[in-house]
C-alpha cells in the first residue's frame, strides 16, 4: 500500500534523506524512530506529498505520488509536529475546511464530523476558537482532522509530545484501536510509545535507514530493552 | 460539487473578516481615497462631474495598501506552520494560488466597490461619463491585482510580513516608476534603449490613458499578461517550496 523506493532528499545543500526503501502494508503500527535531526519529520513531510525527492519514488495505493500527488494525499492523514492550525477558526469550521477539501459534503461531512469528534472526545469545545484552547486541546483538533476523511494511511509527527500521561494513553488508546486495518507511521523520540503500540520500528540516523525489524526482533539482542537496542544502533546513550 | 479552489477561497476570505483586521482595511482605504481625491485632487473645487481626481492617485494610494493585504498571504502560513497543512491537502498547486489570489482580489473589489457612493454623488454634480468611471475602476482593479501578484509571490519567501510588504513596495514602485520620465531619461542616458523598454513595461501610461478612456487592447493584454506572469512567478515559488528550496 505505502512503497518508498530510494528516496533522496537534500534541502538547502544538505542531504536528510539518504536512499531510504520501505514499505508497509495495512495493519502496519510504524514507529519511526531516530535523535534529533536525523530526517524523521523530512521522511513525513514527504511521503505526504509536502516536499518532493529529488529522485528515487513513492507509491501510494499503486499510485507515484510524483504523477498523482492528489490522489494519494486523499489516501493519507496528517498530525504535523506542534499541530499547527488556523487559530482564527474555530474546530467546527477547521474540520469543515478539512472536510471539504478531502471532497466530503453534507450528510458524509456531516457523520464523519460527528465521528471524529466523538474519537478524540473535543465535543465540549467544538465551537471554541482555536486560539484559545490549551496546546492538549488542539492536538485533539489537528488530531480530528487527520482523521477525518477516514484515511488509509495515518502519519502522526511527535504525536503525545506534550501531552499529560492521561492524553497520552488516550492516544496511543485511539492510535492502537485504528491501527487494525491500516498504516500508521509514528514518529518519535519516546521510545516508551513505540513499545506500548508498534508492531514495528524503523530507525533513521542522519537520514539513512539503520534498522527495519518487528519490535519483538528489535529488542531480542539488547536484554529486551528499546532503550538499549536505540543507543546501540545509533551510537548514543549515557 | 464544490472545489477545493472554492473551499480555500471562502476560507481565505473569511479570514479576512474574522478579526477588525478587514473592515479596517476598507475603511483606511475608502478614506485616504477620497480624502486625497478632495485634498490633493480637488475634486470638488474643479465642479466638474468626473472621477479623474480619484482616479488620478489610485496607482499610489493602491501601491500602499494592496502589499498590505498581500504580505500575509504566504507569510502567514509560513510562520504558523499551517502552510505545510495546505501542501499536505488534495489540492493542486494552482487551485491553491487562485484560492488565495481571488480571496484577497476580491477584498480589493469590496474596497473599490465602497467607493461607489463617491460616484454616486458625482452624478449628482452634473452629467457625468459613467463608462469612463467603470472603466476607471476596472483599471483600478486591474492595477491591484498586478501588486497582488506580486507582494503574493514575495509573502512565499518570507515568515517575516514586514519585510514582504516593505520589498513587495519596492517592487510594485518599480513598476509605476518605470514609465516616469525623470526615470526613462535617466535610463536612456545609460544606453541600449533602455528608457524606451522600461517605459513599455511601465503601468502608469496604460492607466493614464484608461482613466480618460482611451482604452487600447493592447494595454488591457498587457495587464492580464503580467498578473498571468505574476501568477505564474507564484506557481514557480511554490514548486521551489515543495523541493525545499525556499
Amino acid at each position: 500500500m505505502l512503497e518508498l523506493i530510494s528516496v533522496n532528499i537534500s534541502l538547502l545543500g544538505r542531504k536528510i534523506i539518504d536512499d531510504l526503501s520501505f514499505n508497509a502494508k495495512d495493519g502496519d503500527i510504524i514507529g519511526l524512530v531516530g535523535v534529533n535531526g536525523a530526517g524523521k519529520t523530512t521522511c513525513i513531510r514527504t511521503i505526504c506529498g509536502i516536499l518532493e525527492p529529488q529522485s528515487g519514488e513513492i507509491k501510494i495505493a499503486g499510485q507515484n505520488l510524483k504523477d498523482n500527488r492528489t490522489f494519494a494525499q486523499k489516501q493519507i492523514g496528517l498530525l504535523l509536529e506542534g499541530a499547527p492550525l488556523w487559530g482564527d477558526m474555530n474546530a467546527k469550521e477547521y474540520l469543515e475546511f478539512l472536510g471539504n477539501m478531502h471532497a466530503l459534503f453534507g450528510n458524509d461531512l456531516k457523520k464523519a464530523i460527528i465521528k471524529a469528534v466523538e474519537i478524540t472526545k473535543i465535543q465540549n469545545i467544538f465551537h471554541q476558537k482555536i486560539d484559545t484552547l490549551s496546546k492538549g486541546f488542539k492536538r485533539r483538533v489537528a488530531f480530528a482532522g487527520a482523521i477525518l476523511h477516514d484515511p488509509k494511511i495515518l502519519i502522526l509527527d511527535e504525536p503525545t509530545d506534550g501531552l499529560d500521561p492521561e492524553q497520552r494513553a488516550q492516544a496511543l488508546d485511539i492510535l492502537a484501536k485504528m491501527g487494525k486495518d491500516r498504516i500508521i507511521i509514528f514518529s518519535t523520540h519516546i521510545l516508551g510509545d513505540i513499545g506500548d503500540i508498534c508492531n514495528r520500528i524503523i530507525v533513521i540516523n542522519n537520514g539513512k535507514k539503520i534498522a527495519d525489524e518487528t519490535i519483538d526482533e528489535f529488542k531480542k539482542n539488547t536484554s529486551g530493552k528499546l532503550e538499549n537496542a536505540f543507543f546501540k544502533l545509533t551510537g548514543g546513550g549515557v | 460539487m464544490k472545489s477545493q479552489l472554492y473551499t480555500l477561497l471562502k476560507r481565505e476570505f473569511k479570514s479576512y473578516f474574522q478579526n477588525p483586521i478587514g473592515a479596517i482595511y476598507i475603511s483606511l482605504y475608502v478614506f485616504f481615497s477620497v480624502l486625497i481625491a478632495i485634498q490633493i485632487g480637488q475634486l470638488i473645487e474643479f465642479n466638474e462631474a468626473s472621477l479623474y481626481s480619484f482616479f488620478e492617485f489610485q496607482p499610489y494610494i493602491l501601491l500602499l495598501f494592496v502589499p498590505a493585504l498581500g504580505m500575509r498571504i504566504w507569510s502567514e502560513d509560513n510562520k504558523s506552520g499551517t502552510i505545510d497543512v495546505l501542501l499536505s491537502l488534495p489540492i493542486k498547486d494552482y487551485q491553491l494560488i487562485l484560492g488565495k489570489y481571488f480571496a484577497s482580489l476580491l477584498i480589493c473589489l469590496i474596497a473599490l466597490i465602497a467607493c461607489i457612493p463617491l460616484w454616486i454623488s458625482i452624478n449628482f454634480l452634473g452629467k457625468a461619463d459613467n463608462f469612463i468611471a467603470l472603466g476607471g475602476f476596472i483599471s483600478c482593479l486591474m492595477i491591484a491585482s498586478i501588486y497582488l501578484v506580486i507582494s503574493m509571490a514575495i509573502s512565499m519567501v518570507t515568515k517575516n510580513q514586514i519585510i514582504a510588504y516593505l520589498i513587495s513596495l519596492l517592487f510594485g514602485f518599480l513598476f509605476l516608476a518605470s514609465g516616469m520620465p525623470i526615470v526613462i531619461n535617466m535610463l536612456d542616458g545609460i544606453g541600449f534603449n533602455l528608457g524606451n523598454l522600461f517605459a513599455q513595461i511601465s503601468l502608469l501610461d496604460d492607466f493614464e490613458n484608461m482613466i480618460i478612456g482611451q482604452f487600447s487592447y493592447s494595454a488591457i493584454i498587457k495587464f492580464i499578461l503580467i498578473i498571468g506572469f505574476g501568477l505564474y512567478i507564484n506557481f514557480e515559488f511554490l514548486k521551489l517550496k515543495r523541493w525545499g528550496h525556499i
